[in-house]
């Protein structure tokens, strides 16, 4: 991963030796340089997430028409795999590209990643929250979730992060109640893992929590302070009159540097209502998270309505659910069963991976394209980019295949205030490695080949373990490790000590993140379970990259 | 360098006639040790020649009718030093799989490959112990020693760099109740932290040392230090605790300052308060004028002036020095001069708060206070006189680092409570958290006990006094009254001979949380924490159950399960010297009781026998040649005389009280050399803490530009 920031004080270093003689008040700095020492953004992380499954094929993700959305492998080498860039893709109406995201997206491919091989540690499915984090959701089916009770997801990891989040903003969860954010997005209140609590799916109910009912400021609303905002200014200055001491170390002063930035970054969260900026429209349109993929007006609705709530920083976590689960395609009673499930079957003439693959760019025309578009569109004033360059959007369908644990979807929207690099399609898998084979919940309804080629989906080559994209995010977000690791919370996997023999002797897991939630210290591995669900995912993977952000090219 | 070298010498001849006072190191003066500094040879790296001959014997006699050197083929074992061997690639210290001495012999199973020596046929097994303990051994074997030290003095060595490193979560929290506890007294600041939950919002430290290691200052570090600021300054304004705030500090040193109402202070009042309260957060007085860095006190005497009223001024005051770099870091900026512009020395205050902090983890009170201000502290005497008293209360210090150091913070999670073994062994007990707890605490009690009585640093490891005070420990330990609520020799509870001795035989060392001890974790954990012996992780290509305990056996000890299931030719060169430090304390349960049998359940969870426990142990391959101890208490005497531990309680305290991140690098450090040859020379506990500071240059500080 590249990391663009440049520390303040760095930068002030690099200034000159004249001067850190005097005291470095930000009043005396010409403008210009003033400009560049506020490189620490307000951050922002929307995930959006479409319900179940979507096939995809040997060359990824997803294809839409009878002819395979074919991205080919890329054609560039970096440390983490191969990577081109995705405007030798450039989407016209005939390119590969288009059928996935249209033309929507043409303007901002340097702001977006495309990165396929992020595989589970196991098999999942339902809405399970792994996508961000960690457990199962449907107790019914996963009558062993329970072992994971207190893992939070990071949408939840983030929003109570007092460096992230000061002021406590609400968490923003909207979509359907079952089958949205409430299935993949969970605290941890009360002991047992509970399910995040959606602001519900209605556009209106969403307006009400972003605006607090109406009542926030309109254009030119003041900005509301605490108290203490200016004497922390002043504690400020206290902290660069002590580190132009003469009496001071080189070391003193990286140390000192550091506490300056992290305090900088308490006070400029001190102010709730950032900008003149501020502007909550009238909602547009009345409808429902549920309809986005089939209405257009209402998922630009959703995105004009997020984007109003960031430039007014009612909120800073956005996890939405725009899922569909039963009676919405070709009359089926429960498209979970008779299309994901069934990816060869046929509907009306359509494959039904191909209804699946039309849902889920449907969600990304109608609503993540806008969002897109708006955030690239409005300029954050605390360092000149974009609100889209200081984001991260996050955009995905639940599953890799059927319930399976590679290869997960993902795209990538935003450079987290510069602390991701972006424009490229990224492929992290090891061809040579060959490719492993997907199966549903039992053996006989094994639905991917592990052989290219065939009339089925094949493309489980050996790729990286999704948990470090979980860990790329927050860390891009500002958190460090100590921020979301501890053994309280991560016990499932956190120092395991009885997984080593099949992981190259390894001794110690820790990190964000969970394939399947089996209950490692009571079961028995020779288990169907263990040997179907997790047991891949452990032999797979070299887990000692468990912890590891993801490389992205430079 | 060398400027600083005479300023260290000068002060060694100045203070060359005096010597300490009512201090059992009386005999050593704060002067170097002006130990000549010969670099040891390569040939003196590993050691253990016993071992070595014994090594040797075997390739004598099956390895040279070929192995004269003679051939490329056959090399030649005839090799005078272990240096030798490692330098023609034969063995890599302490890795078997890594050395071809080892990984050619047809005895060799661990993996793949070529393994056809000897031609004639495999070694006998104790033969092959011979060889693999000797490679083993290679890692543990530490740099020699010179003039009888396990670390050296070098006279040109300069002081540390002291940077700056922020208060651990403990000393944070402690300054705070120290520093408010002056005004409302420590009931009404303990209720005060408590009502702002600030123990627990503190981040907790994270360090591969001690939690003074951990320099990490993160956005939670901001957020949460700024969040407790602004709640505790807000909180000290109302109500009477206002006034209580005033008086206090103002009567610390009223000067001409007059004042009727808390709420109207005159400008003098005003300065005074300030003044004082700062002298007390910062261990320092504010800079007064801009000779140094800047006019601190002006900086704050400003907030009077932007502030509405004077309690808001005293708000503000507050939450800046409570966020200030002077009371957050320990940073050492507090220095004068020297003729080597490299290295400062310590102001007086600068090394009281040092001293503070080491032996009382917090800031100084007042005492220290008034004999930075009153006495020059970089003088022998008055340096002496100020860690006589820091050293009178080590509690919470020495707490702190016994926990970390025998890494007993917390104790192992109940398990298989069900299990009938489970529910025999702790009939009459509670087993709950309060029960771990006092495990914990009665091992920090009795460290703190030594300390405190002024016994030698070996008690540790022999002393029989029980700090027992919780019913539910004292049924453990079948013992009738309590400790007292002050312990000293002449009042103390003591267990009956021949049961227990020193730390290693308390129930936090040997708790397990499960029905069943497990001896290689004891064994692990000594060698590991106590005597800083390096433990290689297992071997890859281990079967399946390798990590899983023994099954039980209806005929079967504990000791007999581990050792059967352990003495495999892959197993042996490792547990050969770790189960016998783990079978020296068989004689005590999975919770620490004493058994001179041990309950035996078959495979079917059924009580089926009482078999003898036995705690002899061969220590040959372990620790050392010709060393057999009888019980756990011999082994206890042991370790309390042996090298290792003193050399590995050196390199803990010092790392713990200078806040390092990692251990030293080096065994050349004049602090740790005068605290080893205090240790090897009968040191009491409490001495040997002292000792970490004793250095000359402890009062220095060296600056890297």
């Amino acid at each position: 991963m590249k990391y663009n920031r440049m520390n303040r004080r760095m930068f002030l270093q690099g200034t000159g030796k004249t001067l850190l003689s005097i005291p470095v008040l930000t009043s005396l700095l010409p403008c210009e340089l003033w400009a560049q020492t506020t490189t620490a953004p307000t951050k922002r992380f929307i995930s959006v997430i479409q319900g179940y499954d979507l096939g995809h094929n040997a060359n990824w993700i997803p294809f839409t028409g009878n002819n395979a959305f074919n991205i080919p492998q890329p054609n560039r080498i970096f440390s983490g795999g191969r990577y081109q860039p995705l405007r030798d893709f450039a989407p016209t109406n005939s390119s590969v590209l288009s059928t996935y995201a249209g033309s929507a997206f043409s303007p901002y491919l340097e702001s977006m990643n495309i990165l396929r091989s992020l595989d589970f540690t196991g098999r999942y499915g339902h809405g399970g929250a792994q996508v961000l984090g960690a457990i199962s959701a449907d107790a019914g089916i996963r009558p062993d979730r329970g072992v994971l009770s207190t893992i939070p997801t990071i949408d939840f990891v983030l929003n109570s992060h007092r460096g992230f989040n000061p002021a406590g903003l609400p968490l923003i969860n909207c979509g359907n109640t079952g089958f949205g954010p409430d299935n993949y997005s969970y605290s941890s209140v009360g002991g047992i893992a509970a399910n995040a609590t959606s602001v519900g799916e209605e556009l209106l109910r969403i307006y009400n929590q972003l605006f607090s009912n109406g009542t926030l400021p309109e254009n030119g609303g003041n900005s509301i302070a605490h108290p203490k905002y200016n004497i922390l200014t002043r504690v400020l200055e206290d902290y660069t009159r002590v580190r132009n001491s003469r009496n001071i170390s080189a070391s003193d002063r990286t140390t000192l540097d550091n506490t300056l930035d992290k305090l900088s970054d308490v006070q400029r969260s001190l102010t709730r209502v950032s900008t003149a900026q501020c502007s909550h429209l009238q909602l547009s349109k009345t409808g429902s998270v549920f309809q986005i993929p089939s209405n257009a007006a209402v998922g630009r609705a959703l995105a004009d309505m997020i984007t109003a709530a960031i430039l007014c920083d009612s909120a800073r976590v956005f996890t939405i659910g725009a899922a569909s689960i039963s009676g919405l395609f070709q009359a089926q009673a429960d498209d979970h069963d008779t299309i994901s499930h069934n990816p060869f079957a046929s509907f009306n003439g359509k494959p039904s991976w191909q209804i699946s693959g039309e849902r889920h760019a449907a969600t990304m025309r109608n609503f993540v394209a806008p969002l897109v578009q708006n955030l690239a569109s409005a300029i954050d004033p605390t360092n000149g980019r974009s609100y889209l360059y200081n984001s991260l959007i996050y955009s995905t369908t639940e599953s890799g295949q059927v319930h399976g644990w590679g290869s997960h979807p993902v795209t990538l929207f935003g450079n987290a205030g510069g602390r991701l690099t972006s424009g490229n399609y990224i492929d992290y898998s090891d061809r040579s490695k060959g490719a492993f084979m997907g199966a549903d919940s039992d053996d006989t309804l094994r639905l991917f080949s592990n052989t290219p080629g065939t009339v089925n989906f094949s493309n489980n080559w050996y790729g990286t373990h999704y948990n470090r994209l979980l860990v790329t995010i927050l860390q891009s977000m500002g958190l460090a490790p100590a921020d979301y690791e501890n053994d309280t919370l991560n016990r499932q996997l956190y120092n395991r000590t009885d997984i080593g023999t099949d992981n190259r002797n390894l001794t110690s897991l820790g990190g964000y993140g969970y394939g399947y939630p089996f209950d490692l210290t009571g079961a028995d591995p020779t288990s169907w379970g263990f040997r179907n669900y997790v047991y891949p995912g452990l032999s797979n993977h070299d887990l000692r990259q468990f912890r590891n952000p993801l490389s992205l090219p430079t | 360098m060398k400027q600083f070298a005479k300023v260290l010498t000068l002060i060694s001849l100045t203070n060359s006639v005096l010597f300490f006072t009512n201090c059992t190191l009386s005999s050593q003066k704060d002067a170097l040790v002006l130990v000549p500094y010969n670099p040891p040879s390569t040939s003196e790296l590993v050691g253990n020649l016993s071992r070595f001959d014994a090594m040797k014997q075997v390739l004598q006699a099956k390895c040279m009718s070929c192995h004269t050197g003679s051939t490329t083929s056959a090399p030649n074992f005839n090799l005078a030093t272990e240096e030798e061997f490692i330098n023609r690639g034969l063995v890599v210290a302490g890795s078997l799989a890594e050395s071809k001495l080892v990984f050619r012999l047809r005895n060799y199973t661990v993996d793949n490959g070529v393994r056809n020596m000897p031609p004639t046929g495999a070694l006998t097994g104790t033969e092959y112990t011979l060889i693999t303990n000797w490679v083993s051994m290679l890692t543990r074997i530490v740099p020699p020693t010179v003039n009888g030290n396990e670390f050296v003095c070098n006279p040109n060595e300069l002081p540390d760099s002291l940077n700056a490193r922020r208060l651990s979560k403990n000393e944070y929290f402690n300054s705070l109740r120290s520093l408010f506890s002056r005004a409302l007294g420590t009931t009404e600041t303990d209720a005060l932290l408590t009502q702002h939950n600030v123990f627990a919002r503190v981040p907790e430290d994270v360090s591969i040392t001690f939690a003074t290691g951990d320099k990490n200052f993160s956005a939670v570090h901001a957020y949460e230090f700024f969040a407790i600021a602004n709640s505790l300054s807000a909180g000290l304004i109302e109500g009477t605790r206002l006034s209580q705030f005033v008086s206090t500090f103002i009567n610390y040193n009223r000067g001409t300052c007059a004042y009727t109402d808390a709420a109207n202070l005159n400008l003098d009042c005003r300065a005074t308060l300030a003044r004082n309260f700062l002298l007390r957060a910062w261990g320092r007085p504010a800079e007064t004028t801009n000779t140094n860095m800047n006019n601190e006190l002006a900086s704050f005497m400003q907030e009077f002036q932007l502030a509405t009223s004077t309690a808001a001024g005293i708000e503000a005051i507050i939450f800046k020095a409570l966020l200030s770099p002077q009371f957050l870091y320990h940073l050492q900026i507090s220095v004068e001069t020297t003729a080597d512009p490299q290295v400062h020395r310590l102001t007086s205050y600068a090394i009281a708060r040092r001293i503070a902090f080491i032996f009382n983890q917090t800031l100084p009170d007042e005492t220290l206070l008034n004999l930075a201000a009153t006495r020059n502290l970089a003088d022998e005497t008055s340096f002496i006189e100020a860690v006589n008293y820091a050293t009178q209360n080590l509690d919470s210090s020495l707490s702190q680092f016994t926990r970390e150091w025998l890494h007993i913070k917390q104790l192992p999670a109940y398990r298989d409570q069900t299990h009938p073994k489970f529910q025999l062994i702790t009939q009459g007990l509670t087993a709950n958290e309060n029960l771990k707890s006092v495990m914990i605490r009665e091992v920090t009690d009795l460290v703190n006990y030594i300390a405190k009585n002024n016994r030698p640093v070996s008690e540790l490891f022999t002393s029989n006094v029980s700090l027992a005070r919780d019913p539910n420990l004292m049924q453990l330990y079948g013992q009738n009254t309590p400790a007292p609520v002050t312990v000293t020799e002449q009042n103390a509870v003591r267990f009956p001979a021949g049961e227990r001795s020193g730390l290693l035989t308390r129930a936090a060392m040997l708790f397990s949380g499960s029905h069943s001890e497990n001896p290689i974790l004891r064994g692990i954990h000594i060698r590991k924490y106590l005597m800083c012996l390096q433990m290689s992780d297992p071997p890859p290509g281990l079967p399946a159950d390798s990590f899983t305990p023994p099954a039980l056996d209806a005929n079967l000890t504990t000791r007999q399960r581990y050792h059967n299931k352990t003495s495999g030719t892959s197993c042996v060169g490792c547990h050969s010297q770790i189960n016998p430090v783990g079978f020296a304390f068989s004689k005590y349960n999975a919770f620490g009781a004493f058994q001179n049998t041990e309950p035996i359940f078959d495979v079917n969870n059924q009580l089926v026998n009482n078999l003898s426990t036995d705690a002899r142990v061969n220590l040959q391959l372990a620790l050392a040649i010709n060393l057999d101890t009888t019980d756990a208490m011999d082994f206890s005497e042991y370790v309390s005389r042996s090298k290792e531990f003193k050399k590995c309680i050196t390199e803990k305290f010092y790392t713990y009280a200078n806040g390092l991140s990692e251990k030293p690098a080096s065994n050349i450090s004049c602090s740790m050399n005068r605290m080893y040859q205090g240790l090897d020379a009968g040191s009491t506990l409490q001495d040997f803490f002292k000792s970490t500071v004793l250095d000359s240059r402890f009062r220095f500080r060296k600056i890297d530009r």
